[in-house]
Formats: C-alpha cells, structure tokens, sequence
C-alpha cells in the first residue's frame, strides 16, 4: 500500500506543529534558561521541515506516481491482514477476562484454518500445542503472570 | 588482564551458557532459512526471553543467534532464489545459478566456510580494537558524547536506501517517541495525555517487537514478500558440502580478506549493517576481478567476498556498540535496549567496572563462529525438512511469541497495544520507502541524546560555541554538520535542475 509522498509529509507535518503546540505547555524548569520543551521542539521542527520537503516533492511527481496505490494486493489478502490486526486488538481487550490460553489459543486456531483454507483439525491441534507450551514456558518457567481470565481453571502445573 | 580473560572464559564455557547458545544457535538457523524472517526478527523474538536471563548468557544467545541467522539466509537464496535475510540478496544469483548448476553444496559450502572466516576476522578485530578505543573513550565528556551519538545517527538516517528526507523523519520519530513519558531532567510528564502507563516511556521490547515482528507478518499476510506463491519447487541439495570448498577459498583468498575486512568496517560505522557490507563487497569484489562478466552467473569470487563480509559486519557494529554505546546497526541497538534495562550503561565504564563481561562477549563471538561450522553443515543437509514448516502456521505462532512477548516486559496488555500500534507505523514506512533502522537507534539513544544535549546546554549556559570547545568534539561536530551540508547540498542542486528542466517528473535519480 503505496501513499504519494505529499500525503505522509502532510502527516508528518502536521505531526510536527502538534509536537510543537504540545511542548509549548510544558512548565519551564525553575532557575534554567533550557526547560523540557527544548528538545521535543527542535524534533517537531524536523518534523515540520522534513514534511514539507516530502510534500514538494510528492506534489511535483504526482502525476507520475499518483496518490495512493494498493500494488494489485486483492480483498482476500486484504481481510488476512485485516484478521492479523483484530487478532492482536481481541488479545489485548479479551485477555484480560478470557485468560491468555482461550484468547491466543482460538485466535491462532481460527488465523490457521483462514490462512490453510481449511483443515481445522489440525489446525487445532497445533494451535492448542503452541498455547500451551508458550503458556508454560512463559507463566511456569519464566515467572510472567500472563492473565487467567475467569473461564478456565488454573492449571495444575 | 589475564585473569579477567579466565574469568571470561569461565562464565562463556558454563554447560548453561554453552547450552543456551546452541539452543539460540539453532534457533536463529531455523528464521534465518525461512524466507522473509530476517536475522532482526529472530532477535526480536529472543530478546523477551533474554529479558529474564543474565547478561552474559543474555548477549551470548543474541550473537549466536544473529550469527546463524545470517549464514542461514543463504540456504533459501540459493535452492529458492528468495534471500531468507536482506543480507543474502547480494549474490542470491550466483548461489541459485550455482544451484541450477547441480553445485548447490558448493554454493552453500563456499558461503558457509567464509562466513566462519568472516565472522572470526570481525571476532579479531573487536576484540583488538573495543579496549583500545575504549581508554580514548574514557577522556569523553557530555560534549563528545553528544556529537558521537549525533554523528552515529547521523550515518543511520543517510546511509540506508532511498531518499535521505525519509531516513529523517524515521530518525526524529524514534527521538520523539523516545521523548514520551517523565522527562529525565525537569520530571515533567511529556505527551503522555494523563496515561499513567506512558508516564514509565515507550517500553523499547515491544516497540521493537512491533516494529520488526509485526510489521514483518502484516507484509506476509498482504502477500508482499512473495512467501505466500507456493509455484516454486524445492531444490535439493546435492553434493559434497566442504571438498570442493578448499580450492575455491585459496583461490580467492585476497578476496576473503578483502571481504572480511571490508565487512568489519562497513559494520563498524553506525547504521550500516550485514546487508550494506554483502553489497558493497560484492561490487568492490567486482570491480577488482579479472572476469568481472562472470559475476551473477554463478561465479564463487564475489560469494567469496560478500559472505564473508556479512558475518564480519556483525562484530564490526559491536565495537561502538561496546565502546561508546552507539549501535552500529539494528541489531546491536536491540543489544544496548537490554544492556540499559540490565542496568548497565554501555560505554568506556563497562570497560573499567565489568571487563570480564567484555572478553565473554569476543569469547561468544569465537565460540558462535566456531558451532556455524557443525550446525550449518546440519542446515544444509536437513533444509528441504526444514522448508515443509508452511507459513501459514508458522505466521500465528509467531503472533503467539510477539503478544506473550510483548506482555511480558511489563505484565501489562498495554505492551500489547504498543506492539501493535508501533507494528502498523513501521509497516506504513516500510512500505512507503522510510528505513525503519533509523527509528530504532533513534529510540534507543533518544534519551542519552537528549540528556548529553542538555547538559551540555547548561554547562555553556546556551553559547552553541561550547559544543565545539574540545578538541575531539570539534572534529565530530565539524564532521556531522558537513555531512548534513552536503546532504542538503545536494538534495538542493537536484531540486533546481529537476525544475530547470521543465515538467518532468521528478524521479529520475
């Protein structure tokens, strides 16, 4: 997904008179001439300078290049990238209730059986194994409390 | 300086550390032969689990791991003509044609035989310089350090591919997001937006998780890395892996020396990393040659040279990395996030306070270089098992890894959402022609930038002149700013004759 450069500047840009408005609040440091704002600013105005130079030049090969370009990627791969995103956006909203194991562990199974066209047997298989050694190598042997969520029981090990 | 030598072998040649090694040896083999997962990725994977180890273990498994990963990117390249890592893509068409050829071992023999050189002459070199630049390191102040980290980002943003405006806006987004949370100096809480979890910062592992791991699946699932078109067959591998080799490498040994030389430096200067030393080699190599037609026909000079140069690169990009704490590529900025976050400052100190930690990381480097020779052998033999792993399950475990990895820094979700936030971001710029290694470094130094920056500032009490007081600094300082000059020189010339030439479209650099 290719964007004509003027349009990233114009973000860019506008990303940049944002850093600048923002530090602009930050109270200045008592009894120093140079306060927290300083360099946030000096970065917001590369921002600014750098978004203009993408503008002009994305401006001036806009016939040539266009405005945005999908590079022939189809709908179907469209929504595989789509599932990606609502994968990792589920594990972050659902984790915490549904527990880590029922979260990853679904999300992976059903990303396997779009991703192979089928074969949700073994699919499962795999994804229920990779959960459940990821779960154990990170909650038992690392010590990270990945969330349990109120479905499951807690495992025994 | 001996005993600290045996103390260093003793904590590299412990059953755990050696263990943990092959582990993360084979590890690295295994994503560096996938097409599309990249040597970095590999790293971004690991360093969730380094996270929980010590250092000398922690660093030991990134080396090896990163060693394994770049030879491994040739076995794809050669049976696939689909370089598993960008470092490869230099002569994928000498090894495939090699391939085509039926002398798929001797490609991949050749390449695996100057990888180890290459990989050990980096070792050398790191091990010789790193404590002779650090004593000149040691005479540093804020002032020195300011420009040094300056200049290394400097290189970072103008060195990578494509136009030098983008590598910019990449470098200042690392610096901004980098900004984000308490200010080091004043405690000012900085665009946090009253998130109590962005006050803590940017956590940098899921940063970096995001921005190597996710955005690499988004571009899979999108078709974009071509691993998705299942036409190509499987060559196998045939032949003897290392009898032919011998001959080949005597024959082009200035070559060998030239490459692993060449790599070494190109790794050291800030910003460019295996990839850029592969090229670079791989032209000098034929410009030198005598039969320079013959290049990309599956001729072994210039596999000779550039893949050597590759695994030189990466001791080379550990020298400022260990010295002056400057990465000299992404991989060694993933390695000074951890250093930092073990509560190590990496810099000339380490040097005075832990050397022994030093001298176990030139130790690694040997040992890694020295189980490439047994494991890639292995790889080389068993690849055509190893590719029946299908992407498509491959891609979900990998998600698996990031989220659990990404969790686990903070045992909070909100390193998920970082994850994914900074994921999408990088994906935009990849796919847009902005380097995502300047964001890296950017995020990584940010916050020594800036505190070196303001300090500086205090001490002159705002006279800019200050910054070019000392000696050392003045020669960095002067050096830095030429470059940019000349950048913006000649980004200037271009845009005037571009317009004195009428309406054209403008691409024809």
């Amino acid at each position: 997904m290719k964007f004509n450069d003027a349009i990233l500047g114009l973000v860019v840009l506008l990303g940049g008179l944002a850093i600048i408005l923002q530090a602009r609040t930050f109270p200045p440091t008592y009894g120093q001439a140079y306060g927290p704002d300083l360099f946030p600013t000096i970065i917001g105005i590369g921002f600014v300078l750098s978004g203009i130079v993408l503008v002009i030049g994305g401006w001036r090969e806009r016939q040539a290049v266009g405005w945005v370009d999908f590079q022939g990627v189809g709908l179907g791969r469209l929504v595989d990238a789509g599932i990606v995103l609502l994968y990792i956006i589920a594990f972050i909203f659902l984790a915490p209730r549904l527990g880590f194991l029922l979260t990853a562990g679904i999300g992976a199974w059903l990303l396997m059986v779009r991703f192979q066209e089928g074969r949700w047997l073994s699919s499962l298989l795999i994804a229920a194994a990779v959960t459940l050694a990821a779960d154990w190598a990170f909650r038992v042997l690392l010590l990270v409390p990945l969330p349990q969520g109120w479905v499951l029981p807690r495992l025994p090990w | 300086m001996s005993d600290t030598l045996i103390i260093a072998f003793g904590l590299v040649f412990d059953p755990y550390v050696l263990g943990v090694m092959l582990a993360a040896g084979a590890f690295g083999l295994f994503v560096g032969a996938m097409p599309g997962l990249t040597a970095t990725l590999a790293v971004a994977l690991l360093v969730p689990i380094t996270f929980f180890m010590d250092p000398i273990p922690a660093l030991a498994a990134i080396v090896a791991t990163t060693a394994m990963a770049i030879f491994a990117g040739d076995l794809p390249g050669a049976l696939l003509r689909i370089p598993g890592t960008p470092a490869s893509a230099a002569y994928v068409d000498d090894t495939h044609k090699l391939t085509l050829q039926g002398k798929a071992n001797l490609g991949l023999g050749t390449a695996l035989v100057c990888a180890v050189i290459g990989g050990l002459v980096g070792a050398s070199i790191l091990a010789f310089t790193a404590p002779l630049l650090a004593e000149v390191a040691l005479r540093f102040s804020t002032q020195e350090y300011f420009w040094l980290a300056t200049f290394g980002l400097t290189c970072a943003a103008f060195v990578s591919t494509g136009k030098p405006v983008k590598g910019l806006v990449s470098l200042l987004l690392g610096l901004f997001i980098a900004t984000i949370g308490i200010d080091i100096m004043a405690g000012q809480p900085r665009f946090t937006f009253g998130s109590v979890e962005l006050m803590g910062g940017v956590s940098f592992i899921p940063a970096m998780i995001g921005m190597f791991a996710i955005s690499e699946v988004l571009r899979w699932a999108l078709g974009s890395t071509g691993g998705r078109d299942k036409t190509k067959p499987v060559r196998q591998a045939t032949g003897a892996v290392f009898t032919a080799v011998l001959p080949i490498v005597r024959r082009y040994k200035i070559g060998l020396v030239r490459g692993s030389l060449g790599g070494t430096a190109i790794g050291i200067l800030p910003g460019a990393g295996a990839d850029i030393a592969a090229w670079v080699t791989y032209a000098i190599s034929k410009k030198f040659s005598k039969e320079p037609e013959k290049y990309g026909t599956g001729h072994t000079e210039g596999l000779v040279d550039a893949s050597s140069a590759n695994n030189a690169s990466l001791g080379g990009a550990w020298v400022p990395a260990l010295v002056f704490g400057i990465p000299g590529d992404t991989i060694t900025a993933i390695v000074i996030g951890i250093l930092y976050m073990k509560g190590m400052n990496p810099g000339p100190m380490v040097m005075l306070n832990q050397p022994e930690l030093l001298y176990a990381v030139f130790i690694a480097f040997f040992v890694a270089n020295l189980i490439l020779l047994p494991l890639g052998y292995i790889a080389i033999k068993s690849y055509g098992q190893m590719l029946r792993v299908p992407r498509e399950v491959l891609m979900p475990i990998i998600l698996i890894l990031c989220m659990v990895g990404a969790f686990a820094i903070n045992n909070t979700v909100f390193g998920v959402t970082v994850m994914l936030v900074l994921g999408i971001i990088a994906f935009i710029m990849e796919e847009n022609g902005f380097p995502v290694a300047p964001a890296i470094l950017g995020l990584v130094l940010g916050t020594m930038i800036e505190r070196n920056f303001m300090q500086s500032m205090m001490k002159a009490d705002g006279n800019l002149l200050a910054f070019f007081d000392r000696p050392i600094a003045a020669t960095l300082g002067v050096i830095t700013i030429s470059i940019w000059v000349l950048v913006a020189a000649g980004a200037i010339r271009r845009f005037w004759r571009n317009r004195q030439s009428g309406a054209l479209p403008s691409s024809a650099e």
